[in-house]
């Protein structure tokens, strides 16, 4: 249980306190400010015991979300929640920062209300806040629903939908949105490299359609996995789904099949190790003898070898040592911009679009001045980039709108299939 | 609202103490016009919220308290629950307008009136707000049920007299059927009466079988129970059997795994590690490994202490995962000190990894993270330990002594001077490249030449040569160092005089290392010295024995593993001290309790026990099944009678038409599920189920915003009807039968 909930901003000035139980109290509040918000050293466990009162909390945009209890409890529950809370100030505020909690103080204060009773934590869903705590009256005036919500509950199958919706243009967006991340050794070698992808959806559809959607995955796209068309199938090491999507359905027919919520939502999260398309590879390759001491220079040379596609945005981190004294770069193939800032102690290189199937390289001569300094640890090369498909090689391959009542048909909808792929953690070991 | 919170902001540095803004506040808050009140309201509940006092005007608002207006009273509740306590005499005014919201038509106002009188901790009203839970925990809203089961923790806390009686209730809410109310439930359990392991025997199927059904925060609450439920009640699972209640809350935990919660994963991770057989576990693994590689930084932390401890245990079950913990460059510290600490248990545990993460750890220790250096250099140490890889482990390690980060080579050397302990005669030349490295000076920190210092102390005989040399730096450099680097000189001063022959020199060096501890600052030391002079150099009896005491045969040290001390996924395991209200795991019980227990008392003698039987062999599960979902419906309406039946007798006729079409919708479905196969039909049932947590609370809060009460219950009740048609097609319970 928690037994109580503070905001902080950066300064560590209080935004807001709730306090769930008596055995806390602002001596409390302090002292998490001390030794934690105004604490100079980088290294913090989310988990933090100051005097006997355990406390956890999350950062975002400078605010600080703490949670402070003084008994035993499930750390993971406390972090889920906190995110949770996080979730639905978002849903609220539309921004969360400083300004945002200073002005949403008495709606805030509601949400943890409910949010937690006596420390327990009851309900943290947005969509069920939302109910409760309204953003432009404080709280929803009761008795004011259509009795088609109702109806559409007793039901008891599609709780996350309300009956009557109807637009004038039928449309659906499907981003595949995935992140990369890569961990290549020197050598070339992928030490490990995993996708973390979700489905996002929009989707804009009167009355109640039901939607079924397919995609080249294993255990979804086909039931034999020995046919051909199963070549271009993906292994998806685990997912998860929207409440909307029938499980059961998934299991009988390899079907995803659901009746999707009105606006946004993730339909799908997913996670892949198995074949994962790198979009870059970079190989570096350095003057390997040089020493620091002697001020000599020092060639950095990197190749970046680009597959098919071609992407934008790539933004690539060149650690070069702490004593360098001037950097002379030169593109060999004159492909995008490379500056040296002392200040991050790197070379970045950027490249607005690059062309598919190519390799570009990079060398840059590194003057050194003479330092007594020790020996320089090789931070890896970091990439930075967008590309417009998914490295996981997942691919859309329907999506269905079945709609029985009204009058319109699969047809007639308009749909949207976007991928992108991000770069999230994605280094290459030198 | 914008306008009046944001003018609330704007006069921050005013003081509430200021005279004319608590008279404007007061002035509105009297003034009888419902904006001007709310207005004010607003502006006191921030004042409240930025953490000032604003408990002056209490008597003015406690007033508003009966107030029609539902955004106000709302407002007024909230800042009762924060002043009632110091005011308490003002505070019972409001006493009579929560009796009466008590017995309100609409279920919200009855909720959120228990809930305000049990959150504002009068002693006095004890008796009155034992009588509203009372009441609250027959009413016919589960909501309602809900609100009164979280009002127990907290009378409890009030006045523990009440004691009993509450834990009357309890037994009485823990067997509801409603998933919302049941949550709660045994969060009361949980925190009055979680000794009364009498109250949970009947409800024990039940409740693995709601399992799927209760929302998030209820399923974590459901695991805590059934766990320590299960430890105390049935025995330790031998060659893979279990009991066969045991195995029915392990099947029920199965599809949580795929939970969208962290915590609940986690939570499963946890119940199968305590309860489960080692394929249990490796179920687990999956999605433990995906949390353990997600981004949400600190669910990825709390994760990773999971799988460390699971690393401890059973590393063969983890080492397949081994990729996962290689170590990024720009990950957050944390994390990263934990995937070391992972992996050197994976070395350790499964050697067959252990070339792997060698090289990895190499990697590391070049790192320009100080931290992560040493962090890795300790752990090759450790991996050393394993007498395989102590040879090829102590080569990496010696290459690591000349590095010149002092933590790095100082950590490096107090691993290596570990492993020499093991096997010391083969290792002659690395305590010479040792010692060679402290007359150079260039040992880093004082805990390498303390490890330095030891080693050649123990074993001077073998390096005959170097040892004087090493005791002239000692002794050369004594006043400049720390205390307990001085304390390893005198020890090696110590060790080196009780030698056979000893050169003239150093003798003289011991002496001269013995006269300046004798006058040293710190009383250790002197205290130190004063001892081994005169058991060196005195005429006891022991004196004699002197060089058998000093140079005893060491035993190896053993460490001390401090981090299995608490559950895993408890706070105090993740801080590593006890946190307040621990409380252990139980042991598994000696002997099993009869599972007669868990059996309900059967309305319908003949047939129950019938099918009971049938089941438990399986052998006809469609017969069974047909059986048993006659009898659950039967039994629900049997049950259920008194609540739903005045229910459906309030109902407007519309609703009812939109029921009696829902069940014969249900009916046909039901059909359907006996053709197909049942076990994956009930399996993804719950699955369903499961995927949705969220939605079963979204619907009950959106639904009790409406004034009617009537179709709201209604909603609630063709709700636990459809859950106990989803829970009747389930595969291995025989209980399912007896579930409701």
């Amino acid at each position: 249980m928690i037994g109580g909930l503070f905001i902080y901003n950066h300064k560590g000035e209080v935004l807001l306190s709730r306090l769930y139980r008596q055995d806390l109290n602002r001596g409390h509040i302090d002292a998490f400010r001390v030794s934690v918000v105004h604490s100079r050293s980088a290294v913090r466990s989310p988990i933090v015991n100051i005097a006997r009162t355990s406390f956890m909390y999350i950062k975002f945009n400078n605010i600080w979300i703490v949670a402070a209890t003084r008994t035993n409890s499930n750390v993971a529950m406390i972090f889920t929640l906190l995110n949770k809370i996080l979730k639905a100030m978002q849903g609220i505020m539309t921004k969360v920062n400083e300004e945002h909690v200073k002005n949403n103080f008495v709606v805030l204060y509601e949400l943890l209300d409910e949010v937690l009773d006596y420390g327990y934590p009851q309900q943290a869903e947005l969509g069920a806040l939302k109910g409760v705590v309204n953003t432009h009256t404080g709280i929803k005036v009761m008795g004011s629903k259509e009795p088609t919500h109702v109806t559409s509950a007793v039901t008891g199958q599609v709780g996350w939908r309300r009956e009557g919706i109807k637009y004038r243009r039928n449309e659906i967006f499907l981003d595949v949105l995935e992140s990369v991340n890569l961990l290549m050794s020197q050598g070339g070698k992928v030490l490990y490299s995993h996708v973390a992808g979700r489905i996002a959806m929009k989707s804009y559809l009167s009355g109640m359609p039901e939607c079924k959607f397919g995609m080249n995955d294993k255990i979804v796209g086909d039931s034999k996995p020995d046919t051909t068309t199963n070549v271009g199938a993906i292994a998806i090491d685990d997912c998860n789904f929207h409440q909307c999507v029938r499980l059961s359905k998934l299991q009988t027919e390899k079907a995803v099949s659901f009746i999707p919520p009105d606006g946004e939502f993730d339909l799908m999260k997913y996670r892949t190790t198995k074949d994962v398309f790198l979009p870059f590879k970079s190989y570096p390759y350095g003057a390997r003898d040089f020493t620091p001491e002697n001020g000599s220079s020092y060639c950095r040379q990197v190749n970046l070898r680009r597959r098919v596609f071609s992407g934008k945005r790539s933004k690539i981190k060149i650690p070069t040592p702490k004593n360098t004294a001037s950097v002379q770069v030169q593109l060999l193939c004159m492909k995008g911009k490379a500056k040296y800032k002392a200040a991050e102690n790197a070379i970045i290189w950027k490249m607005k679009r690059m062309a598919g199937m190519k390799d570009n390289q990079m060398s840059a001569e590194i003057e050194l001045l003479p330092t007594s300094d020790k020996k320089w640890s090789r931070p890896p090369i970091s990439m930075n980039f967008e590309v417009p498909f998914s490295p996981s090689g997942l691919k859309v391959r329907y999506l269905k709108v079945f709609e029985s009542k009204l009058n319109y048909s699969d047809t007639d909808v308009v749909k949207w299939v976007r991928y992108i792929g991000k770069s999230g953690l994605y280094e290459t070991r030198c | 609202m914008k306008d009046a919170s944001s003018s609330g902001s704007a006069d921050d540095g005013a003081l509430l103490a200021d005279g004319k803004k608590l008279e404007d506040l007061r002035n509105a808050l009297e003034s009888g016009k419902d904006q001007h009140q709310i207005d004010a309201m607003k502006k006191v509940i921030g004042y409240i919220a930025k953490g000032r006092n604003a408990s002056a005007l209490f008597p003015n608002i406690v007033k508003l308290v009966a107030s029609s207006q539902p955004e106000l009273k709302k407002l007024v509740y909230v800042y009762l629950e924060r002043y009632a306590e110091e005011q308490q005499d003002l505070a019972l005014l409001s006493i009579s307008t929560f009796q009466r919201g008590l017995k309100d038509h609409n279920q919200l106002i009855r909720g959120c009136a228990l809930r305000v009188m049990s959150s504002i901790r009068l002693p006095i009203i004890s008796p009155i707000l034992l009588q509203g839970i009372s009441e609250a925990s027959t009413d016919m809203s589960p909501y309602v049920r809900k609100t009164a089961a979280h009002a127990i923790p907290k009378l409890a806390s009030i006045d523990p007299t009440t004691r009993d009686q509450l834990i009357e209730i309890i037994s009485r809410l823990l067997g509801d059927r409603a998933p919302l109310v049941a949550g709660s439930a045994v969060l009361a359990y949980l925190r009055v009466c979680s000794d009364r392991v009498d109250l949970l025997h009947k409800n024990y199927r039940k409740l693995c079988q709601m399992l799927i059904d209760v929302d998030e925060w209820g399923q974590l609450r459901f695991l805590e129970v059934l766990t320590r439920y299960a430890r105390t009640q049935f025995t330790a699972p031998k060659a893979g059997k279990l009991d066969f209640d045991h195995q029915l809350l392990l099947t029920a935990c199965q599809p949580l795994l795929l939970s969208r919660n962290a915590a609940v994963v986690l939570k499963v991770v946890v119940t199968c590690q305590e309860l489960g057989t080692d394929e249990d576990i490796s179920k687990t693994i999956g999605p433990l490994m995906a949390l353990a590689s997600g981004d949400r930084r600190e669910t990825k932390f709390v994760a990773l202490e999971h799988v460390y401890r699971l690393a401890c245990s059973s590393p063969h079950l983890v080492s397949p995962y081994l990729k996962n913990f290689t170590i990024f460059w720009a990950e957050p510290e944390q994390t990263a000190l934990l995937k070391i600490k992972i992996l050197t248990k994976l070395a350790v545990g499964s050697p067959g990894t252990a070339h792997q993460v060698n090289r990895e750890l190499e990697t590391i220790s070049f790192w320009d993270k100080e931290k992560l250096a040493t962090e890795a250099v300790r752990s090759l140490g450790e991996i050393a330990t394993v007498p395989e890889l102590t040879q090829t482990t102590l080569v990496k390690l010696m290459t690591l002594i000349n590095d010149k980060r002092e933590n790095v080579s100082g950590e490096a050397v107090v691993s290596i001077q570990k492993l020499i302990q093991i096997n010391p005669e083969r290792n002659e030349a690395v305590i010479k490249k040792l010692a060679r490295l402290f007359i150079r000076e260039t040992a880093g920190t004082s805990n390498a030449k303390c490890s330095i210092l030891w080693l050649v102390g123990e074993y001077a005989n073998l390096i005959p040569k170097v040892a004087p040399d090493v005791l002239r730096v000692a002794a050369k450099a004594f006043i400049k160092e720390v205390d307990e680097v001085k304390m390893h000189t005198l020890t090696l001063a110590a060790k080196m005089s009780v030698q056979k022959e000893i050169p003239e020199q150093v003798a003289l060096a011991s002496t001269y290392v013995f006269n300046l501890a004798r006058y040293d600052q710190s009383y250790d030391l002197r205290d130190r010295a004063r001892f081994l002079k005169n058991l060196i150099f005195g005429q006891s009896e022991l004196s004699k024995f002197a060089k058998d005491i000093l140079t005893a045969e060491k035993p190896f040290p053993k460490k001390i593993e401090s981090d299995e001390r608490f559950r895993c996924g408890t706070m105090s395991s993740s801080l590593g001290i006890e946190a307040r209200m621990y409380s252990a795991l139980p042991d598994y019980a000696l002997e099993a309790s009869p599972s007669s227990l868990r059996e309900l008392p059967k309305p319908i003698k003949t047939v129950q026990a019938k099918t009971t039987s049938s089941k438990k062999t399986s052998k006809s599960v469609s017969s069974s099944e047909s059986e048993s979902e006659s009898e659950s419906e039967s039994e629900s309406e049997d049950i259920s009678g008194p609540d739903d039946e005045s229910q459906s007798e309030s109902e407007s006729d519309s609703c009812s038409e939109s029921e009696s079409s829902k069940s014969e919708e249900e009916l046909s479905e039901e059909s359907a599920f006996v053709n197909t196969a049942i076990t994956n039909a009930a399996n993804d049932l719950a699955a369903d189920k499961l995927a949705d947590p969220k939605n079963q609370p979204v619907e009950i809060k959106e639904d009790i915003s409406d004034t009617e009460a009537t179709p709201v219950a209604n909603i609630f009740i063709s709700k636990d009807m459809k859950i106990s048609r989803d829970l009747s097609p389930e595969p291995k319970s025989t209980v399912s039968s007896i579930s409701d």
